[in-house]
């Protein structure tokens, strides 16, 4: 019944891996692997329901698998074994796996098209209103308010304002730019949409709405630290407290009050990427992070190993269920 | 040249520059230099702009001359309200450098920031 286990690991992870994850130094002291844990987990979560999905709509193993007896009974219903109402079982069980991948499908369609169209549009007119900067490497906009940001889709085009080319000194222009480069090099902005995808499609599941939440946060950590490999970071931390005066004051006041949530939630950001640049954490050592990264994967890939192991390895597929 | 994107943008730019109502004419003479570019490539390229919405134009004899519907800084506010306007959907395409902030949390942020300089200082 490897169905069973599958849900229940989905479900622990999805419980006990955001508060972790949140907490742990290491994902501090590395956001890359902090990024990597998030997704593994969004992936091991994912690849756990629908293997489990398969799992029952589609035994791979026939009804030889007789130590377990809810297997069997699964696969005798599938089969039709049990007459009306166990295929009308099996059928609502494959019923609920064509739902769900059919609602990330419509979401996933419709949130793609939507977010292109808007960025085609945004590009358009920066293309048209925008100055490109061969000295900066970047597409300068005037407005007094000092910004700067990375377009995502493909062309991934790094913007910034007059206003903050007119208030940032020369080196705090450049750690900027290069912490707006690391985003597109990293496409940061994938990794952003994939998750906010999940949690339109699901907005009920917790763990989509922590790892959104979370991703945003790590990206910007990881952006800092690419961006003080080839700049001072005083450099960068003195960008953000000037450009975050800057804002509150150019339109703070005229601003309609923003959600509450979300502005604690960029303030907050921005005062751990501030204390992060003043005072660095110590790198992880080579073997911890090796250590990390092999957890990660592992639990990435354990849904589908271990479908594949019950495929080919009858004994683990006739393993009695842990709650029976 | 990608399409007429390069184009159009240089088009653009010689009309803000201008600063008044301009001619194909007087586009294409302000293009010149260094472009080897035909009146009617301009021609089509600034009907495109007209059509978009970025120009509108007055009639001049048998031609008609263009001007810009808005700033560069006009498109700068609406570029800038597409890319951080966090009281809709926050910003869903972009991800930029620093998001909205309270006065409270930027007085924080200049705190911590004064601090650790002052620290510095004293070693």
């Amino acid at each position: 019944m490897i169905g069973m286990h599958l849900l229940a690991f989905a479900a622990a992870l999805s419980v006990m891996v955001p508060p972790a994850l949140t907490r742990a130094g290491w994902v501090y002291r590395s956001p890359r692997l902090g990024i990597a844990a998030w997704y593994a987990t969004l992936v091991a979560v994912l690849s756990a329901v629908v293997v489990a999905v398969l799992s029952w709509v589609a035994p791979w193993q026939g009804a030889d698998a007789a130590a377990c007896e809810m297997w069997r009974w699964c696969v005798l219903a599938a089969q039709g074994g049990y007459g009306l109402a166990g295929r009308m079982v099996a059928a609502a069980v494959a019923a609920v796996g064509a739902a769900m991948a059919a609602r990330v499908a419509v979401t996933a369609a419709r949130v793609v098209r939507a977010a292109s169209a808007r960025r085609d549009r945004h590009v358009r007119m920066l293309t048209l209103a925008g100055r490109v900067s061969p000295e900066l490497d970047a597409t300068v906009v005037d407005h007094p308010r000092p910004a700067a940001y990375v377009v995502g889709g493909p062309t991934r085009r790094v913007v910034v304002t007059s206003g903050a080319v007119d208030a940032l000194t020369g080196s705090e222009l450049a750690a900027v730019l290069a912490h707006e480069r690391a985003h597109a090099a990293g496409r940061h902005d994938l990794l952003l949409d994939g998750v906010r995808l999940l949690e339109k499609a699901f907005p009920r599941v917790t763990l989509f709405a922590a790892a959104r939440s979370e991703l945003c946060r790590l990206v910007e950590l990881r952006a800092d630290e690419v961006a003080t490999a080839g700049h001072a970071s005083i450099s960068l931390a003195r960008a953000i407290v000037t450009m975050a005066t800057a804002a509150s004051a150019t339109d703070g006041a005229s601003r309609p009050p923003v959600f509450a949530g979300a502005l604690s939630a960029t303030g907050g950001h921005a005062i751990e990427r501030l204390n992060r640049l003043l005072t660095p954490p110590m790198p992880l050592r080579p073997a911890h992070r090796v250590f990390i990264g092999v957890g990660v994967a592992t639990v990435a890939l354990v849904p589908v190993a271990l479908g594949l192991a019950a495929q080919f390895l009858p004994v683990l597929g006739a393993c009695p269920p842990l709650m029976s | 040249m990608r399409g007429f994107g390069d184009l159009e943008a240089a088009i653009m730019d010689r009309l803000w520059a201008f600063g008044e109502p301009a001619t194909v004419r007087q586009v294409l003479d302000g293009l010149r230099p260094g472009r080897d570019l035909a009146y009617n490539t301009v021609l089509t390229v600034v009907d495109i702009l007209f059509k978009k919405g970025w120009l509108h134009r007055e009639p001049d004899g048998r031609a008609f001359r263009y001007t810009p519907t808005m700033s560069r800084e006009e498109y700068g506010a609406r570029l800038m309200r597409d890319a951080l306007d966090e009281a809709g959907d926050p910003a869903e395409a972009l991800v930029s450098f620093i998001g909205q902030m309270s006065a409270d949390e930027t007085a924080a942020l200049r705190a911590a920031l004064r601090a650790h300089e002052r620290r510095n200082s004293k070693r």
